[in-house]
């Protein structure tokens, strides 16, 4: 006791935002958070080491060829895409065993075929038409190669006329999945927990009232806001290092400035626009639906992410969608930086500053001074 | 000087107002105790005056500035002590004073030390949750000395204490008062401010209906008494006398001469039994 009592009073040169900051950091601490996102961080971390790089799938469609000749299963049976079945007894067992499975049974001849599609569960009309294009444009391309076979075109045109594709942008090739999912689990500590942590630790504060005892004190709201703010963007920053860590030992080579910035902002802009939204409530309980609603829309980009035909406009509106595709652009360098994102980023955390100084300043530390 | 004016104060606008006209000076150096019931309107008036409340109607200044016009550096002199402890439970007791110490740019009294005064040296390392209502309180009185205020506003600082380290609490107060604090104290306990306070003020239903000294109050508003027991045939009689009244007084006057007193002792009213003579109500 007689180290701490020369140590007992703060140093006077001090600024009061470096002790809140230090008050922040220990209840960071003490409150489990740190532990918490300390947990999420090795879970993304394992993730992104033991992600594979494809995932190979099985067909879902098992054919059965009964045309004239059997000309699909002579032409395709060797290659792994298109699976048959040997009778039709043995298509509608196997459709039985999986309902996920569609068989397709064709009948007739090559030049007039008859295609029965058999289906355990409704098919959407948009993934029948898919269906439908699917197997004709496998016709197409045996009747092709049948012809070729006859009059000795070129291997070339044997494989089908499929439209010639112009891209306007340089393509980068196709990631492999662990880097598909590197920005979600790098945005995802601020996207969602970030702005739930943050919640928590304004809850706690308004029930134990020290919110008032702060307010009868000099210091100011701003040096409340920059305490919070950089408690929990270095803790973002923290668990993005380690998540980026296991992504550099995977192989990923990413503009590290950009990707250091990106979480940076996504970690500020998330922690400014929870602390604002939780200022609205008086615990977790009366947040929890409008807080959920927003951690819902917030996790829709990452869904996005992960099943790119899922891409609906609205998913920009959310607030984690602008630094997620940063996040994916600067974890594959290449291409142009892209303006949209770019911008929306920006809106994001000027908004979220604008919004957290009003909610503080009328609300949360309201006060006559 | 702290110079209230007319305050006025209506939470939901609908004319009900929490406090009603209420005009008094405090001048420095003094303990100015804020008497009432709850619900009177006690916590308000401290609320416009620390700033936690926007002032609707009516003025507050110090020193002739008025409050909304102080800044934050106003409370660079000023602590505030509230009635329900308000503390970081995960922190420990020094670690509660340390970091509100650090939110003052002047000097401030030494943690540890104030600890020792309330009687927390041995518990400063131990977290606030841990501690029991008395010690959380004497925790809150503690961060308000911290900053070496010279204005203090009090809210109960001796509830749920017991009487000995009520006492020391006490002693602190008086001691500030002596090295030229302000003090405003509020309270319910009448002892205490019949004990701490120069002046008080009685508040009722957003109203002060009373304000002096204690002992002008109690010449005003109470009745003097001589309790007299005298010895009759063995058994003890009891009278209870007002001097003020002349049949009175000439009764007291013959109990003396008649040589039988055992016991006198004279009374002065409380300020508990004017303030309920002038509300009609209790403090509870």
């Amino acid at each position: 006791m007689k180290k701490s009592l020369r140590s007992a009073r703060p140093p006077r040169s001090r600024q009061p935002v470096f002790t809140l900051l230090e008050r922040d950091s220990i209840l960071l601490w003490r409150n489990g958070h740190v532990l918490v996102t300390a947990i999420l961080m090795v879970v993304m971390m394992t993730l992104t080491l033991l992600l594979p790089e494809r995932i190979a799938g099985k067909p879902k469609e098992l054919v059965l060829d009964q045309l004239t000749g059997s000309p699909l299963q002579s032409a395709y049976a060797a290659q792994a895409k298109l699976r048959f079945a040997s009778d039709e007894a043995g298509l509608r067992a196997s459709l039985a065993d999986d309902p996920g499975l569609t068989g397709i049974i064709l009948r007739g001849t090559l030049e007039q075929p008859q295609a029965t599609i058999l289906a355990g569960a409704h098919l959407p009309d948009s993934a029948l038409a898919l269906l439908e294009a699917s197997i004709d444009e496998l016709l197409r391309r045996t009747r092709n190669s049948a012809a070729a076979d006859t009059t000795a075109v070129s291997a070339t045109s044997a494989q089908g006329t499929m439209p010639a594709v112009h891209y306007l942008e340089a393509q980068r090739p196709e990631p492999p999945l662990y880097l598909r999912g590197l920005p979600v689990f790098l945005i995802f500590e601020a996207g969602i927990l970030g702005f739930l942590l943050v919640a928590v630790f304004v809850f706690q504060e308004k029930q134990e009232g020290t919110l008032r005892a702060f307010l009868v004190t000099p210091a100011k709201r701003s040096a409340y806001l920059l305490s919070k703010l950089a408690t929990f963007t270095l803790l973002s920053l923290l668990y993005g290092a380690g998540v980026l860590a296991a992504g550099l030992l995977r192989g990923v080579q990413p503009n590290l400035a950009g990707i250091l910035l990106t979480l940076t902002a996504a970690a500020a802009s998330l922690t400014l626009l929870g602390l604002g939204f939780a200022t609205f409530f008086d615990n977790l309980s009366q947040w929890f639906f409008p807080g959920l609603g927003v951690l819902v829309l917030n996790m829709a980009p990452f869904l996005g992410s992960v099943n790119p035909v899922f891409q609906p406009f609205w998913l920009s509106l959310a607030p984690s969608w602008p630094f997620l595709k940063l996040a994916e652009h600067f974890l594959q360098p290449g291409g142009q930086l892209p303006i949209l994102p770019l911008i929306l980023a920006a809106s994001w955390l000027a908004g979220s500053a604008i919004f957290c100084t009003l909610a503080l300043r009328f609300k949360l530390l309201k006060g006559a001074a | 000087m702290i110079t209230v004016q007319n305050l006025r104060h209506d939470y939901e606008g609908k004319g009900a107002c929490a406090v009603d006209d209420i005009s008094f000076t405090i001048n420095d150096g003094m303990i100015f105790g804020f008497l009432g019931p709850s619900g009177a309107g006690k916590s308000t008036v401290q609320g416009l005056m620390t700033g936690l409340l926007a002032l609707q109607e009516g003025n507050i200044a110090y020193d002739g500035v008025p409050v909304n016009r102080l800044g934050r550096s106003f409370f660079q002199r000023v602590g505030v002590s509230f009635e329900h402890p308000n503390l970081y439970g995960k922190l420990s007791g020094l670690e509660n004073l340390r970091y509100y110490a650090g939110l003052f740019d002047g000097p401030t009294e030494d943690p540890l030390d104030l600890l020792a005064k309330v009687g927390l040296h041995d518990a400063a390392g131990r977290r606030a949750a841990a501690y029991s209502k008395g010690m959380k309180q004497r925790l809150v009185f503690a961060r308000a000395l911290v900053n070496k205020p010279n204005i203090l506003f009090l809210d109960e600082p001796t509830s749920g204490l017991d009487p000995s380290t009520a006492e020391r609490i006490k002693e602190l107060i008086l001691q500030k008062r002596d090295e030229g604090c302000t003090i405003f104290l509020t309270t319910h306990n009448m002892a205490d401010a019949d004990r701490l306070c120069d002046v008080v003020a009685f508040l009722n239903g957003g109203k002060i209906v009373a304000m002096d000294a204690p002992r002008e109050l109690k010449l005003a508003y109470g009745s003097r008494s001589v309790r007299v027991e005298e010895r009759i045939d063995g058994r003890i009689s009891k009278h209870t006398l007002f001097p003020e009244k002349p049949e009175e007084a000439a009764k007291l006057k013959a109990l003396i001469d008649g040589g039988r007193i055992e016991t006198m002792h004279s009374q002065e009213a409380t300020l508990e039994e004017i303030f309920i003579k002038l509300t009609g109500r209790g403090l509870g």
